[in-house]
């Protein structure tokens, strides 16, 4: 009877809620900030890529950049879900579905915004008629296709279970989604044969995503290290951008369940313990992608081949020397600081040092792709005063913006239609706790 | 007497002071500017082609920089307008260089040797310097003997027009090899001719890379020799080893067309390829597995 009691108060807390006032204002915001994003882009579109900075020596700007990061953030699915659930840790139950659609919505925008830097998106498909296997931007291609579709599969089955208790809820929230949630998974009928296979399938996801992500994420660095310039001629490349990427992701993760915890008041379920754990693991990565970050920079800087100096000095003293020491002070340095106390695993301070992480690492990003292509091999010479230095236009930051809040979005929408902790789950380890 | 005399110390200073103050100015005047250095050389390649190249240099910083875009007037035989050969820049490596005009044919073949004088005008940043040299006309040969033997001799012209053996020249021999002359054999760095103006020189250097007929170019160079100037001769031998050209055109590489794509390449990624997929396949088949039992 308890226990029953127990179950319907555990599913009631977990089903999606309308949103608040504080919710609206939130989705409104999102929506005209990807609108104005959507109509830089029309712009762009029917303007060409002249509209942005970018020129014959940046051609890599913000959207890069963004990207970078999109791909970075997308593998905390492979973190959270995969690699927790083969080493048998239960207490990020909670956290994984969180984690799922962090990836999904990021990798979806990553794959938008490498279409955004092309000059003609309309000729898209030749990349896929006549691309070459042997370039690493193919590579990427498949990649990202193939990371998208298992994290969706992630996301899926883990969500079937849910279903059930979506298309039983008398709550009025999410009655206008039942056709869809019949659509979708209205065959889940907790029948053992189902569980079995669903349970085998979540064990060869999580087996097979761990390389996938590590591929995507390896393969996006090998962009750059496999183009020889000073800042990217570097064999340390690939496990520097994993690690960054876990970090990311992991700030990522602090961030969103602070969120949500406070928006529907999961306190309950996304407990004080969860953001102790989850910030020691953000210690941990913050002082990994610190060790490969020392080695990135302090090698080179020892040698200073003088290719390297230019490039190196401008980090560390020039131009973007505030930009830098900002993402490996906010990035890195504070949030470790934050997070080493135990008041700082708190959850508010644990969400701050979150931020700091994801907007340090959106910077730090930005720091990787654009300064090298200031400083290329050959002096520049002859060439318009525009081209030596570049900011972005108003229409990449708009696109930018745009494309971070339709990730944002994505979440935002999620959260509405389905239980953003898993039920199913939460109430099986709760059975098992009172076994 | 006493005033007579504090007038003339008086008269005295001023020249003094003159005299010293018009020295410093004028020595002020002509320290502001740099020695120019001028070496004018003759170069024959081959019996056939001539120039006259200039040589501009000044010391900066204790160092020996070129002096380029500078104006040299070349003379052939003397410093009247009648001789000037031309008047030409001097290019960022500060040489100048002028091939004998084919209105001085005449003035050359008349005589066995000549003086090349070399003339840069005063400017503001050097004095007028003039610097000479001398050359008599000469000839070099280079001959292939059995066994791999190079015989090179030097002759020059006297004045009956006949062509006498130069005894004591030093030269090189070598291989042209990245710009720079490779030495026939590595033990021996230069070469004297003997009384009959030859060199005898072993050739030692087994299996060089030539062209796609074997061919290598053998050089006997003669540097800055005082009477002859430079010498240059080229001959192509046939004693280098046939490279057959390494054509990767149309091959499979990493950067060839996509039809041309690395077999291994191509078995890893699609090896990859078709095991991930299948992967999907299968899980997605899983939920259709997953419907079919729900639906039973």
């Amino acid at each position: 009877m308890e226990n029953n009691q127990l179950t319907q108060q555990t599913v009631q807390d977990l089903l999606p809620q309308r949103f608040g006032k504080k919710g609206m204002i939130w989705t409104g915001i999102l929506i005209l900030l990807s609108a104005f994003g959507a109509f830089a882009y029309f712009l762009q579109l029917r303007d060409g890529l002249v509209v942005t900075s970018m020129r014959d020596y940046v051609s890599w700007g913000i959207y890069i950049s963004n990207f970078v990061f999109f791909v970075a953030i997308s593998l905390v699915g492979s973190l959270i879900t995969a690699v927790f659930r083969l080493v048998d840790v239960h207490w990020s139950t909670p956290l994984t579905r969180i984690a799922e659609i962090i990836a999904v919505s990021a990798i979806v925008f990553a794959s938008i915004i490498i279409v955004v830097d092309m000059g003609r998106p309309d000729r898209f498909y030749n990349l896929l008629l006549y691309g070459r296997l042997q370039s690493p931007i193919i590579w990427d291609v498949i990649v990202i296709s193939t990371y998208f579709i298992i994290s969706l599969l992630l996301l899926y089955f883990p969500l079937l279970p849910d279903i059930k208790f979506l298309l039983n809820a008398k709550n009025s929230a999410t009655k206008k989604w039942n056709g869809f949630y019949r659509a979708i998974g209205s065959f889940w009928k907790d029948k053992p044969e189902q569980i079995r296979i669903s349970n085998r399938a979540i064990s060869i996801l999580c087996i097979t995503i761990i390389p996938v992500a590590f591929s995507i994420h390896t393969v996006t660095s090998w962009l750059f290290a496999t183009t020889y310039r000073p800042g990217w001629d570097s064999t340390n490349f690939g496990a520097y951008f994993i690690s960054g990427a876990f970090l990311v992701g992991s700030g990522a993760v602090l961030v969103a369940m602070y969120v949500f915890r406070s928006a529907y008041h999961l306190e309950k379920y996304i407990t004080e313990q969860h953001f102790d754990k989850m910030s020691r693991i953000v210690v941990l990565l913050a002082l990994l992608y610190a060790y490969f970050n020392i080695n990135e920079y302090l090698v080179p800087a020892f040698k200073m081949k003088k290719p390297e100096e230019a490039h190196l000095t401008e980090l560390f003293t020039g131009e973007f020397a505030p930009l830098f020491w900002f993402a490996i002070l906010a990035g890195m340095a504070v949030p470790i600081m934050i997070l080493l106390f135990k008041l700082g695993r708190k959850p508010l301070p644990a969400f701050i040092a979150g931020v700091m992480v994801v907007v340090g690492a959106w910077f730090k990003r930005y720091l990787i792709v654009t300064p090298t292509l200031l400083h290329p091999f050959l002096p520049m010479h002859d060439v318009p005063k525009n081209y030596l230095h570049y900011f972005p236009s108003w229409q990449e930051w708009a696109i930018a913006i745009g494309s971070l809040a339709g990730a944002l979005l994505v979440i935002t929408f999620f959260a509405r239609i389905f239980p953003i902790i898993p039920i199913q789950e939460t109430l099986i380890e709760q059975h098992e706790k009172a076994a | 007497m006493k005033k007579l005399h504090e007038l003339s110390l008086k008269a005295f200073a001023v020249v003094v002071f003159l005299t010293i103050g018009a020295n410093g100015f004028a020595q002020s005047d002509s320290t502001s500017k740099k020695t120019l250095i001028l070496t004018p050389g003759y170069f024959l390649i081959n019996n056939q082609t001539q120039y006259i190249a200039v040589q501009a240099k000044t010391k900066i910083d204790r160092k020996f920089q070129p002096v380029g875009n500078l104006p040299v007037s070349v003379y052939l035989d003397g410093t009247e307008p009648k001789n000037l050969l031309s008047k030409v820049l001097t290019n960022s490596s500060g040489v100048a260089k002028l091939p004998i005009p084919v209105a001085f044919q005449s003035v050359w073949k008349s005589s066995v040797s000549h003086t090349i004088t070399a003339i840069v005008d005063a400017n503001k940043d050097f004095d007028e310097t003039k610097a000479e040299a001398k050359m008599t006309r000469s000839k070099i040969t280079l001959d292939t003997l059995e066994g791999r033997n190079i015989s090179v001799m030097v002759t020059l012209l006297n004045e009956k027009q006949e062509w006498i053996p130069v005894k004591g020249v030093e030269m090189k021999l070598g291989i042209h090899r990245l710009n720079s002359l490779l030495p026939i054999n590595a033990e021996v760095a230069s070469y004297t001719t003997d009384s009959l103006g030859q060199v005898n020189a072993e050739f030692k250097r087994d299996s060089m890379p030539g062209d796609i007929k074997g061919e290598i170019v053998v050089a006997a160079v003669v540097e800055d020799n005082e009477t002859l100037g430079n010498l240059t001769l080229e001959k192509a031998i046939p004693w280098g080893k046939y490279v057959k050209p390494e054509n990767n055109f149309d091959r499979r590489t990493l950067y060839a067309t996509r039809h041309k794509t690395p077999v291994w390449l191509l078995f890893i990624a699609y090896s990859i390829i078709i095991s991930v997929w299948g992967v999907i396949l299968f899980l997605l088949n899983s939920v259709y597995g997953i419907r079919k039992i729900g639906m039973a």
